[in-house]
């Protein structure tokens, strides 16, 4: 056992010093390709939670008979929050909206009779639940009129769907530091060896045997490229997050991190099975 | 020796076609040969890298040099030579270094025993090969083009020393259409054509 470990060591030891230099940049290039990865990867994230955040944006106005008494505003809140699809109310009282509105205006309010209702803004969840909230919404006691915000109904769709384009452009862009790393492993292993390992299975090697030095390098490059380039690449979305003005909507680092360390540790440890079936079958 | 059955390849059209051949001990074969594809796919054969579609190949421990060399090219060259001891015997590191300086001096490569593989000249990967294949000291020996890098009067001497190892009993089989090896009288000469063994 001793023997084989000393001699796989062996091997290890005139590999990487017979090819320091490739070595080198295949790991540069895997390091700066998991950078990108994960670039993608947790924009991608960010514009999937920025889209889900709109979407509970959309909203109508309801607005409530001047005759229905307080109790029964809160009741008939209770009513529109149970209704499924529902996701926020906010009660704007008809004497703010005058001040507000007079305001704007730059009129004065004093002896002006009040034409305006008490109102609730009624946040809903996707642009799909508006038409059926408003329908059950109008049947309870209590509702004059709902008024659809269909300006920013058409806002928040053209947000929405701008960013699922730049999902899907995000998610094609994602395949290049895939490639790069598929040619880097297919490369290192194989391509570039393809030689030697010939040679050796000729002089009387088992392929398992011959292929396991070239495994354990590839594997731990991969590896540690894969962790080294994660880390730094959190490092910088932390920096960018909190340094850069505006962008302290993306989502939170602890939160990343969880999302690129899962990624890390599949690939870590699905990556040692596949390189050797990727290898095998290109052999 | 070697014995090889009926064999047939996998290709559409098989290169190597209900084969025989068979070596006792002591023989001396001198294999020439039409197409290079069909030399390379016996040796894939004899060297298992394949397996035959049809028949049987039966071997004893065998030294080889190779056309190509097929040498590693991350080792240098007396790593190289010691390889097929590294991975056919059980000896210790300095033995193995002890039995690879030996060869290299025989074969006059001493003086290149760290140089990478891809220093040497041709001559020199060619002498390197046939120190490898020898080095392991086994019975049956098989030399595929062991004269190709040579000048005459090297391909002379490898001549008079293949037939040295031949009288001292092993069992030689040479793939090479060089017409140098006439000068051995105590051999036996097949052709490999259309992918049979035939008698000269």
């Amino acid at each position: 056992m001793f023997k084989k470990l000393n001699q796989i060591n062996t091997e290890v030891k005139e590999l990487i010093e017979k090819n320091i230099t490739y070595y080198t940049l295949s790991f540069t290039t895997l390091v700066f390709s998991f950078i990108f990865l994960n670039l993608s990867l947790v924009s991608m994230y960010n514009l999937h939670k920025i889209n889900k955040t709109m979407e509970k944006n959309y909203n109508f106005t309801l607005y409530i008979n001047n005759n229905v008494s307080k109790n029964s505003i809160e009741k008939l809140e209770e009513s529109v929050l149970s209704i499924d699809g529902v996701e926020s109310l906010s009660y704007i009282d008809k004497e703010q909206a005058l001040d507000k509105l007079t305001k704007n205006l730059g009129i004065n309010s004093t002896g002006i009779k009040n034409p305006l209702l008490n109102s609730f803004t009624v946040r809903v969840n996707g642009r799909e639940n508006i038409e059926r909230v408003q329908t059950i919404s109008e049947e309870i006691d209590g509702v004059k009129e709902i008024i659809v915000n269909e300006a920013n109904s058409k806002n928040l769709d053209n947000r929405i769907s701008k960013n699922k384009i730049y999902i899907f452009y995000l998610l094609l862009i994602t395949f290049i530091p895939i490639k790069i790393m598929i040619f880097n492993i297919m490369h290192s292993t194989v391509l570039s060896q393809k030689h030697d390992i010939e040679s050796k299975i000729y002089l009387g090697l088992s392929k398992k045997e011959v292929l396991k030095p070239y495994y354990f390098i590839n594997n731990i490059k991969f590896i540690t490229s894969a962790i080294i380039g994660s880390l730094i690449f959190l490092n910088l979305y932390e920096i960018i997050r909190t340094e850069v003005p505006g962008l302290d909507i993306l989502v939170v680092t602890p939160i990343i991190t969880l999302v690129v360390g899962i990624v890390i540790a599949i690939i870590c440890i699905v990556y040692p099975f596949i390189s050797i079936n990727i290898t095998k079958r290109k052999r | 020796m070697l014995k090889l059955k009926n064999i047939s390849t996998s290709e559409k059209n098989p290169l190597l076609k209900n084969l025989n051949l068979n070596l006792s001990p002591g023989e001396l074969i001198h294999l020439t040969y039409k197409s290079s594809f069909e030399k390379n796919k016996l040796i894939d054969l004899i060297c298992k890298v394949e397996l035959p579609k049809s028949g049987e190949v039966h071997t004893k421990e065998f030294g080889i040099s190779f056309e190509n060399f097929k040498l590693i090219s991350s080792k240098n060259t007396i790593e190289n030579v010691i390889f097929p001891l590294q991975i056919k015997t059980t000896l210790k590191r300095s033995e193995l270094l002890k039995k690879g300086e030996k060869h290299l001096k025989m074969f006059g490569l001493l003086n290149k025993k760290e140089t990478l593989t891809s220093r040497l000249s041709l001559a020199e990967k060619q002498r390197l090969n046939i120190a490898r294949a020898l080095i392991i000291e086994s019975e049956f020996i098989i030399l595929d083009n062991p004269f190709k890098h040579f000048t005459e009067d090297q391909v002379n001497g490898f001549i008079v020393y293949i037939d040295e190892l031949n009288s001292k009993g092993k069992t030689i089989l040479i793939l090479s259409n060089n017409k140098a090896l006439d000068q051995i009288t105590n051999k036996k000469t097949y052709i490999l054509e259309k992918g049979e063994i035939l008698n000269v």
